[in-house]
């Protein structure tokens, strides 16, 4: 994906450890009150133009949302988040109408969009991948919708599958996660701003990589992006989620939900590289990114892989995770979680054996430095009519300095005599050996701690999609600049 | 008794009224520092309660729900006891304890202290004083703080020379009333001594009797403690004992716990590797037919140049649920830390449960830590070729499964004592539909 | 005693839903040794593991007879008492289970389910080493758990001590060649001919030739994609060394 690798270069380049994202754009933006009530929840609907029945949706979740309590269990601490104090809703002023072509894109908009590095223009986007660039709480431009049309394929910002699409949405909204599902997805049911619709017929695949570019602008606005994933019968796609945002010292709430469904044979591959901002070297600002993920393999013999690799954040809490509903159906997880200086991440993977010759397999590679605290939390379970159920999960933490922490927190639950289920974890630190190597070669300290972190982390780095790939061994190497010395 | 018996009581405030009605009458009461021992557990059982599945660390075994009727606490047995244990006849001074009541001492003098708790006064010496309650009465032991607050009898052991051997009798007859009976065993093996101690809980107690047992395990520097524990009740019975050891440089403890029996069983074990060379080697095999065996464990590695090693096999039939929970901590600093976690479950039956939840906490980076889990049937191969041999189906898999249990055993205890474990290993597994030569 | 030990007819083998073993006849009278010979991928151990009633092989059409009875109705450990042997090509470790108590469990059982009465643990001791002696096989190995950390030699060898002691009337060898040396092979190729007997068949199943100068066969069967392209006297292992399996012409 070019986009993607230019602006890896781009970091790549600079003097090292700065954010590069370190600016806003001072467009003039519309704002909901402060605050979150029921008139919010009506503001953003009437701003979407979404039809009633979205509405009472929104409002019903809302109505729930009020009676829970946030979830205390994750092993991050965070100072109490004022629900009150924030904008739930902003939108650039110049958008009140969508462009039609990109001529119609606000002139200072699409200079942000350099600085992001997403080059617009129709050469770059050669290289075969669709851009659905979110600005803040609107979609700005979509591109290569015609060549996806041309497949069948429908990939649009989900405030547009609302209302072109009511029957798609409304059949499997809310179906992979109930509204209720835990307490941030019913804060995103009721508020969510936008986030990406696709949906690929029987039989189709979808002719190139789907992705989405994120960036949180205005303060104090929680971003809320709903996502979903239709792979009919024999279907098959990959998407790419990558997110940015620039520098801010009051925290930012990111509560995002992604619902994956596979029918009968279809096949649909989630990737993510995550770079929120995480914090200053003191551990102020910071994105708080709380999400909630989860597939259903629906049909029988589909398939679902999450891959992640997730660098960024003041504090991460999400669990991609596989229902195994249809027979033969199969699950994979693949992640890299880095957390440096003060970062927490409290991450991992739910993988449930309903159905009969189901398969899941998870690896996840976790390194922490600085003062960092990362945590894998894992379930596999056996539903005690799942027959020949089987899971394979490897769990490595790498441990780089005596500051920080690296928790593995498995659960294996297994109800059927038939399913064999096998966990393996270990710890250890890089050793002084492979370093001293690397040094009496000539390679810098800094260098050879990138180049072994991204040894340790290849099993889970194979399984990106090539140009994410190269974007994240870079961002592995820069996230752990300054923790060996 | 009093109010115990005029109202019903709900499950979470059982052990509560029995202190706030009996604490006067408990032994040592008046004794100002286990008056204020004995609070601080209260304190300590009461942030908890009797755990329900809303408790992290009980997810999977349910206390609270498993205590279906009034609990009276128990009282000296007054009959003879002739059940002599397990361990019968190996080597040893044999203490029997009825219901947590010292009932009898047999067999040789050795160089061990020995203290009465169901009769501590003001003589008690200093040993004792400067140990009881320390340990496996804190927050994280909720059963284990109880078994202090409300403690009615028990042990303490001092031990100061070198192969002392001991064997626990633990006998719970059949009585009147369901009670529950809350006792104590300090033990604390002094530098450079060792000690074998075999504990056996066994009878024919019926009805739904709640045995509430904490231990205490101090080792001085050097200490060597060999530890084999074998629980075999009843499968109505329900059975909590929490240990907590604390170990301090080089000393060394090496348990092998074999739980067999019961409606609901608990091992809550709390280990601290206190300095440097300090070493921990835990062995379990259980075999749950009915009901749940739940094996917990937390071993704290506090400081650098520690091991421990964690190996529990669990065979599960009929409706049985096998329970494995081992969180292993490494704290900042403790460098050089060597820990190594094993859980295997073999399900037999279609009603069989097991579960796993191998948790690392690593604070320190030079260490060397892992766990595996596996959890699945027999293996085929190995099913098919002892069948093609000649060997029936259901004699190889008895093979197989006896097999998969020795591999925890054997070379891990003598051979008196590998026996005495199989007699009662194979009646369980023939319980459990599986016939063995 | 029956004239023909093994009677197969038509036999169509499917495993996992794929045809493996596509109709394959051949007889082996009593008294006499047979090889079949294929390279990889024939359905040799296909065949070994149907003749030994493993799960998982399904007969899809055609028939096996051991000595003049259906032997498809047979559980494994019927098979076994009933005479049949399978020396496994990758014997199967369990540890945990003494070589030696392996060994006197299934004599005792096979003997039971023949009403014989069983051999109590010094005639079974005296029984074991004595022919164990005969294969170099030492008490130290009898004491290790099952085949654990035996090398390939050594587990070939047990399985032919195995033979010696259950005194089967049909040894299937499951290419017991593969990863011996050759002082290695010499030594099972000589514990297998001390027990060639008039009432006793085998069926040696190899992908090289070198086995059948020791084990010297009355007739070869040549066995390729699942079918039996070709059968001869002994010279036909000759030939297949020399030309190699593709250039066999179909009988």
């Amino acid at each position: 994906m070019v986009a993607v690798r230019e602006t890896t270069e781009r970091v790549a380049d600079l003097a090292g450890e700065k954010y590069k994202y370190g600016f806003v754009t001072d467009i003039e933006m519309v704002r909901a009150e402060r605050g979150l009530n029921e008139n919010t929840v009506r503001f953003i609907s009437a701003k979407k133009g979404e039809p009633e029945w979205m509405l009472e949706w929104r409002l019903e979740a809302f109505q729930r949302w009020k009676e829970m309590t946030e979830p205390k269990w994750a092993r991050v601490h965070y100072p109490p988040i004022d629900y009150q104090n924030a904008y739930y809703y902003a939108a650039p002023k110049s958008q009140s109408d969508a462009p039609k072509s990109l001529d119609e894109v606000d002139p200072k908009l699409l200079e942000t969009y350099q600085k992001l590095g997403i080059p617009l223009s129709e050469q770059k986007l050669l290289a075969g991948v669709a851009v659905d660039a979110v600005f803040d709480s609107v979609s700005v431009a979509t591109t290569f919708k015609a060549k996806l049309t041309e497949a069948g394929v429908i990939f649009c910002p989900i405030s547009e599958a609302i209302r072109a699409y009511p029957d798609l949405v409304r059949k499997y909204l809310g179906t992979v996660v109930p509204v209720t599902d835990n307490f941030f997805a019913t804060l995103n049911s009721a508020v969510f701003s936008d986030g990406t619709f696709v949906y690929v017929p029987k039989g189709v695949r979808c002719p190139m990589e789907l992705s989405t570019y994120f960036r949180i602008n205005a303060s104090e606005t929680g971003q809320f992006e709903r996502t979903l994933i239709i792979a009919d019968e024999g279907s098959y796609v990959s998407y790419l989620e990558g997110c940015t945002a620039p520098k801010r010292d009051e925290n930012q709430l990111h509560a995002a939900v992604v619902e994956l469904v596979a029918l009968e044979k279809a096949e649909i591959k989630y990737s993510t590289v995550q770079n929120w901002y995480p914090g200053d070297a003191e551990g102020k600002g910071g994105i708080y990114n709380f999400v909630t993920k989860r597939g259903d393999c629906r049909g029988k013999g589909s398939k679902i892989s999450w891959t992640q690799v997730e660098t960024g954040s003041a504090i991460t809490w999400k669990y991609p995770s596989c229902i195994l509903r249809g027979d033969d159906t199969v699950g994979e997880f693949y992640s890299i979680a880095i957390t440096n200086n003060f970062q927490q991440a409290d991450t991992g993977t739910k993988m449930i054996h309903l159905g009969r010759n189901t398969r899941s397999r998870i690896v996840s590679k976790g390194i922490s430095a600085g003062r960092a605290q990362n945590t894998y939390r894992g379930l596999v379970s056996v539903h005690p009519r799942a027959e020949n159920a089987r899971n394979h999960t490897q769990c490595d933490s790498l441990l780089i300095g005596s500051h920080c922490g690296a928790h593995t927190v498995p659960y294996i639950e297994s109800r059927n005599q038939t399913a064999k289920l096998e966990h393996e974890a270990t710890t250890s630190k890089i050793s002084d050996d492979q370093l001293f190597y690397c040094l009496t070669r000539g390679i810098p300290q800094e260098e050879a701690v990138a180049l072994i972190v991204n040894g340790f982390c290849r099993d889970v780095l194979q399984q990106l999609p090539m140009e994410f790939a190269v974007e994240a061994q870079k961002l592995v190497g820069i996230s752990l600049e300054g923790s060996v010395g | 008794m009093t109010a115990l018996a005029l109202k019903p009581l709900s499950r979470t405030d059982l052990f509560q009224e029995d202190f706030a009605a009996n604490a006067a009458e408990l032994p040592g009461a008046g004794l100002a520092w286990l008056d204020k021992r004995r609070a601080k557990a209260l304190d300590a059982f009461a942030a908890t309660g009797v755990p329900n599945r809303r408790v992290e660390a009980w997810k999977y075994t349910d206390l609270a729900a498993a205590l279906e009727s009034p609990l009276e606490p128990a009282t000296r047995f007054q009959g003879a006891i002739h059940e002599a244990g397990a361990f019968a006849g190996i080597a040893g001074t044999r203490l029997t304890l009825v219901s947590g009541f010292l009932h009898a001492v047999d067999g040789p003098a050795q160089d061990i202290d020995i203290v009465d708790l169901g009769a501590i006064g003001a003589k008690t010496p200093d040993w004792v004083k400067d140990h009881l309650g320390l340990l496996a009465a804190g927050p994280e032991q909720p059963l284990g703080a109880a078994s202090l607050a409300l403690m009615r009898g028990g042990l303490a052991l001092r031990v100061r020379a070198s192969n002392a051997a001991l064997h626990l009798n633990f006998v719970n007859p059949a009585r009147r009333h369901d009670f529950v009976s809350h006792s104590r065993i300090l033990i604390v093996v002094e530098e450079g001594a060792s000690l074998r101690l075999l504990e056996s809980h066994g009878g024919e107690g019926t009805g739904q009797s709640l045995t509430n047992l904490g231990v205490e395990l101090n080792l001085k520097p050097g200490a060597r403690l060999e530890h084999v524990r074998l629980q075999s009740e009843s499968e109505t019975a329900l059975h909590v004992t929490s240990i907590a050891a604390a170990l301090e440089r080089n000393a060394g403890y090496r348990a092998l716990y074999a739980g067999l029996g019961a409606k609901l069983s608990r091992l809550d074990v709390v280990v601290q590797l206190n300095g440097p060379g300090a070493e921990a080697n835990l062995r379990n095999v259980s075999a749950p037919n009915a009901g749940i065996s739940d094996v917990t464990t937390v071993m704290d590695h506090a400081s650098p140049h520690t091991t421990s090693r964690q190996l529990f096999k669990s065979v599960v039939g009929g409706r049985g649920r096998s329970v494995n929970q081992g969180r292993v901590l490494v704290r900042e600093g403790a460098v050089k830390s060597d820990s190594h976690q094993l859980f295997k479950a073999l399900l037999l039956s279609p009603r069989a449960e097991a579960d796993a939840k191998p948790e690392l906490e690593i604070f320190a980076d030079d260490v060397i830590c892992g766990h595996g889990t596996a959890i699945g049937a027999l293996d085929a191969d190995a099913l098919f070729y002892l069948r093609s041999r000649g060997i029936p189906e259901a004699e190889s898999k008895g093979l197989l499964i006896r097999a998969f249990l020795e591999d925890a055993i054997e070379d891990f205890v003598d051979t008196a004592i590998h026996d005495a474990l199989w007699r009662r290993l194979d009646a369980a597994l023939t319980a459990m539909g599986q016939e063995l030569k | 005693m029956t004239e023909w030990m093994l009677e197969i007819d038509n036999l169509h083998v499917a495993v996992d839903g794929k045809e493996i073993l596509k109709g394959i006849t051949l007889s082996i009278p009593t008294g006499e040794v047979h090889a079949v010979m294929g390279p990889n991928g024939s359905g040799k151990s296909t065949l070994s593991y149907t003749l030994a009633g493993r799960e998982g092989y399904e007969i899809t059409r055609g028939r096996i007879l051991y000595q003049g009875e259906d032997l498809t109705k047979l559980a494994p450990e019927e098979r076994a008492t009933r005479g049949v042997f399978l020396a496994l090509q990758y014997p199967v470790e369990i540890p945990g289970v003494a070589t030696l108590t392996f060994l006197k469990t299934a004599l005792n059982a096979q003997r039971r389910a023949r009403r014989e009465t069983e051999l109590d643990a010094m005639r079974v001791l005296k029984l074991i080493r004595e022919k164990a002696k005969a294969l170099n096989i030492g008490e130290e190995m009898l004491k290790r758990p099952l085949n654990a950390g035996f090398s390939g030699g050594e587990k070939k060898r047990l399985e032919i001590l195995q033979m010696a002691i259950f005194e089967p009337k049909l040894a299937i060898l499951d290419e017991t060649d593969s990863g011996l040396d050759i002082d290695a092979l010499k030594l099972v190729a000589e514990g297998v001919n001390a027990l060639r007997a008039p009432t006793r068949a085998m069926l040696v199943i190899t992908h090289y030739q070198r086995l059948l100068t020791h084990i010297v066969p009355n007739r070869v069967h040549v066995l390729t994609k699942g079918r039996i392209v070709k059968s001869g006297g002994s010279d036909l292992a000759l030939e297949l060394e020399a030309s190699g399996y593709e250039n066999v012409e179909a009988a």
